[in-house]
């Protein structure tokens, strides 16, 4: 028995070492691609760093970090961003879940048709962002040209230019793009769904509408919180979108695209890197949130 | 004994094996060698080169290496289309120190952000082979630096208004000769184009770019030196005078009449797609506009004419921005005097010649003094006036944090155009309040552009605890 016990403890141990072996590379790879630039940015963000000085700089506290707190179009820039963040996600879950439930139905060309509603996720945002910007273009534009023959308007609006509209014209690029992963995260979710609660649905020939309702989104609760959580940590990072289609004023800008103006085109790398560490913080903030709700959701099951 | 024989043959073929190995590598690293001497590293030129310019840019680039002898290549690397990510790219490579480009391209606004980084070329200036008063003299208060010249120019660019020859001509109209006039004119045109169904809602009196960018501060300068006001007055911001008041508030009287509110998304190139399909009756824009707009293919080829800014309000003038491209070599080149005889052959007066008919503009006077010149190439003209009275940008002035500056610059327009179509009742109040503002903030990165100047002049001091934080992060070289 004590001498099993000991083989067991040894293998163990030798299992242990064989993870570790096999996660170091892992690990190296990690420290050395997100690690290691992100201890950088938070070290310049204490610093007066230019772009072209970056070994001269010195040590100047949280300076930065207090100017930073100061400028009003940095908080105009986090009010950007969780405006976008906070439409979109919730409008990108409504519609993927639509998609998904219709993709997870027995139709011909499903498997097409899983793969077409993927395209525009699968394309290079700053490549959508291009077209769109054209397509929203106010005077040859096509949205107008259509809007314009349908007589829906009367006279061109520029969607990427006033300053209300601009806003809305981004989170409408931005639901078209990525509606499609959320389909597909909750496609994954449904279909991991035990089928046996469905067949006594329908055995005892219960509404779609209750069944969803009652079963669907029950079950489906964790994916969708896990989803949603993902994509708004990911929509608070927004910048290519608004870099091609806003019109480069500050007053359109969201915190990535605050972080850059000053990291490159001002060459402050100091308060750049001041601006993306506390991008950095938001983006921790919204993770620990995450946590409770991932606890509940071990509970559930 | 077989199996012996094999092992001495085996022996034997790994033997020739390292020998053939050795040998290989011998050819290869002559073939290394000569290729080395005979091919020694490319001069390396970053420039904008685009369409057009690029195929000129190229061909001269051949030119060049033939007079070399073929000794020596020259490559090619492109720059991104925006001007600021230019400057912000220049800035990244600069600071390794390890700059492997020898040539690049200047714009008029960097030169005193990237004076530093910039090799002297008086020495490869030989006595009567170049002449820095052949060139316009806005121009050439720009490639001295301490007294010594880091940049050569190589095309100049100034803000011009383009107009429609054949509408005016259609509504019996003359050329404005100020901007009150150019609003009337266009006005008048506008409201008479819209009456065709097809032109009702595309057409527009004036085109000009306004998306929050480095172009919209050239214009706005440009705007208020035609009013007869000016940025700095003394070494002070006077952005908020009654002149640069006055020039705003006809801004937004043209934004609620003949510009079209999209143009605050809009850059010089979607401008000239407005122009360029026949819907607007004048332009603000830059020369290069001028060929592309005259292609047989455009719409509008031999019906454009183009003229100064004009002056507006009682004090007025006509104006223009100066923008220009100099071409400079990098203090880290190795081979700076290559690199400086190929700046020398790129920016000589063969080869402005040449630029010159795809209205890439040249910096010497003599070319515009030509009468034939003028008779072939009626943008050489107007630009001649132009840049007679060209308004500089305050980059001088604000050296390092210009670009902060410009964009400080650009946004306040931008919002005051902006708001002023969007809200009821925006007013004069309202363009006073975001020009003090703008005044402000202008005269709070000037101070501080001062003050790091002088830091900078007084040498560098380094601080041990600096010193201590930097070694022990590891961010010393």
């Amino acid at each position: 028995m004590t001498s099993e016990f000991v083989q067991l403890k040894h293998q163990m141990r030798k299992s242990n070492l064989y993870h570790w072996l096999f996660l170091t590379p892992c690990l190296v790879t990690l420290i050395l691609c997100a690690g290691w630039p992100l201890l950088r940015t938070v070290y310049f963000s204490f610093t007066d760093a230019t772009l072209d000085n970056l070994r001269g700089s010195s040590f100047i506290g949280v300076e930065n970090f207090i100017s930073l707190a100061r400028d009003h179009d940095w908080w105009r820039a986090v009010l950007n961003t969780f405006v976008i963040a906070f439409v979109s996600v919730p409008m990108e879950t409504v519609l993927g879940m639509v998609i998904a439930l219709i993709l997870h139905r027995n139709f011909r060309g499903r498997g097409w048709m899983r793969a077409v509603v993927l395209i525009p996720w699968t394309i290079p945002t700053i490549v959508s962002a291009r077209i769109w910007a054209w397509m929203l273009n106010d005077v040859y534009g096509i949205v107008n040209e259509l809007l314009l023959r349908m007589s829906i308007i009367v006279a061109p609006v520029p969607w990427i230019a006033s300053s209300s509209l601009s806003i809305a014209s981004m989170i409408m690029v931005d639901v078209w793009k990525t509606t499609p992963y959320m389909a597909l995260l909750l496609l994954a979710g449904l279909q991991g769904l035990p089928q046996d609660c469905f067949e006594a649905a329908e055995v005892d020939s219960i509404p779609f509408s209750k069944s969803f309702v009652k079963i669907i989104l029950p079950l489906m609760k964790p994916t969708i919180i896990v989803a949603m959580i993902f994509r708004t940590l990911d929509a608070v990072r927004i910048f290519d979108l608004v870099y091609i289609l806003s019109s480069g004023n500050s007053a359109n800008a969201t915190m990535s695209v605050y972080a850059r103006k000053h990291l490159v085109d001002y060459t402050d790398v100091g308060f750049g890197s001041a601006a993306a560490t506390a991008l950095l913080f938001f983006i921790a903030f919204l993770s620990v949130l995450y946590v409770p709700f991932n606890r509940r959701k071990m509970q559930d099951l | 004994m077989i199996y012996r024989r094999n092992v001495s043959k085996n022996d034997f073929q790994v033997g020739s094996g390292m020998k053939r190995y050795a040998k290989l590598c011998g050819v290869f690293l002559a073939a290394f060698c000569t290729m080395a001497t005979v091919n020694s590293s490319p001069i390396k030129i970053a420039c904008k080169a685009k369409g057009r310019e690029a195929e000129l840019i190229e061909k001269a680039a051949r030119e060049w290496e033939k007079k070399q002898g073929g000794r020596h290549k020259v490559e090619i690397i492109t720059l991104p289309r925006a001007s600021n990510e230019c400057l912000a790219l220049y800035l990244q490579w600069l600071s390794t120190e390890t700059f492997d480009v020898d040539v690049f391209q200047v714009d008029v606004a960097w030169i005193d952000m990237l004076a530093d980084y910039l090799y002297p070329l008086d020495e490869f200036l030989a006595a009567g082979e170049w002449n820095a008063d052949d060139h316009f003299d806005v121009i050439r208060g720009r490639i001295y630096h301490d007294g010594k010249i880091i940049v050569l120019p190589w095309y100049t660019d100034c803000g011009m208004m383009y107009y429609r020859k054949d509408l005016l001509e259609k509504y019996n109209r003359p050329v404005p000769k100020s901007w009150e006039e150019l609003l009337e004119t266009a006005m008048y045109i506008q409201t008479e184009e819209r009456k065709d169904p097809i032109k009702k809602n595309r057409f527009y009196g004036l085109g000009f770019p306004a998306k929050a960018f480095e172009e919209l501060t050239c214009s706005f300068l440009e705007l208020i030196d035609s009013f007869g006001g000016s940025m700095m007055k003394d070494g002070m911001i006077v952005i908020n005078s009654p002149e640069c008041i006055e020039a705003t508030k006809f801004l937004v009287k043209c934004f609620g009449s003949i510009i079209n509110r999209g143009s605050v998304n809009h850059s010089g190139e979607e401008v000239r797609g407005l122009f360029q399909s026949g819907n607007a009756v004048f332009m603000r824009n830059w020369p290069y506009a001028w060929s592309l707009m005259n292609e047989p293919t455009a719409e509008v080829a031999g019906k454009v004419g183009v003229m100064p800014i004009p002056p507006g309000g009682t004090k007025g003038k006509p104006s223009g921005a100066l923008g220009g491209w100099f071409l400079a070599v990098s203090k880290y080149s190795k081979h700076p005097r290559l690199a400086a005889d190929l700046v020398k052959y790129f920016t000589d007066e063969a080869q402005q010649r040449i630029r010159s008919e795809f209205s890439y503009l040249p910096t010497r006077k003599r070319f515009y003094e030509e009468a034939n010149v003028l008779e072939n190439n009626p943008l050489l003209g107007t630009v001649y006036d132009s840049l007679m009275n060209a308004v500089a940008r305050p980059s001088s002035v604000f050296r390092r944090d210009y670009i902060r500056a410009s964009t400080e610059i650009f946004n306040t327009v931008n919002t005051i155009i902006t708001e002023s179509v969007e809200t009821e009742g925006f007013s004069e109040k309202d363009i006073k309040k975001y020009l003090d503002r703008l005044e402000r903030k202008l005269s709070k990165i000037l101070e501080k552009a001062s003050v790091s100047s002088a830091k900078s002049d007084a040498g560098e001091k380094s601080d041990g605890l600096r010193q201590k934080v930097s070694e022990f992060c590891g961010f010393t070289k």
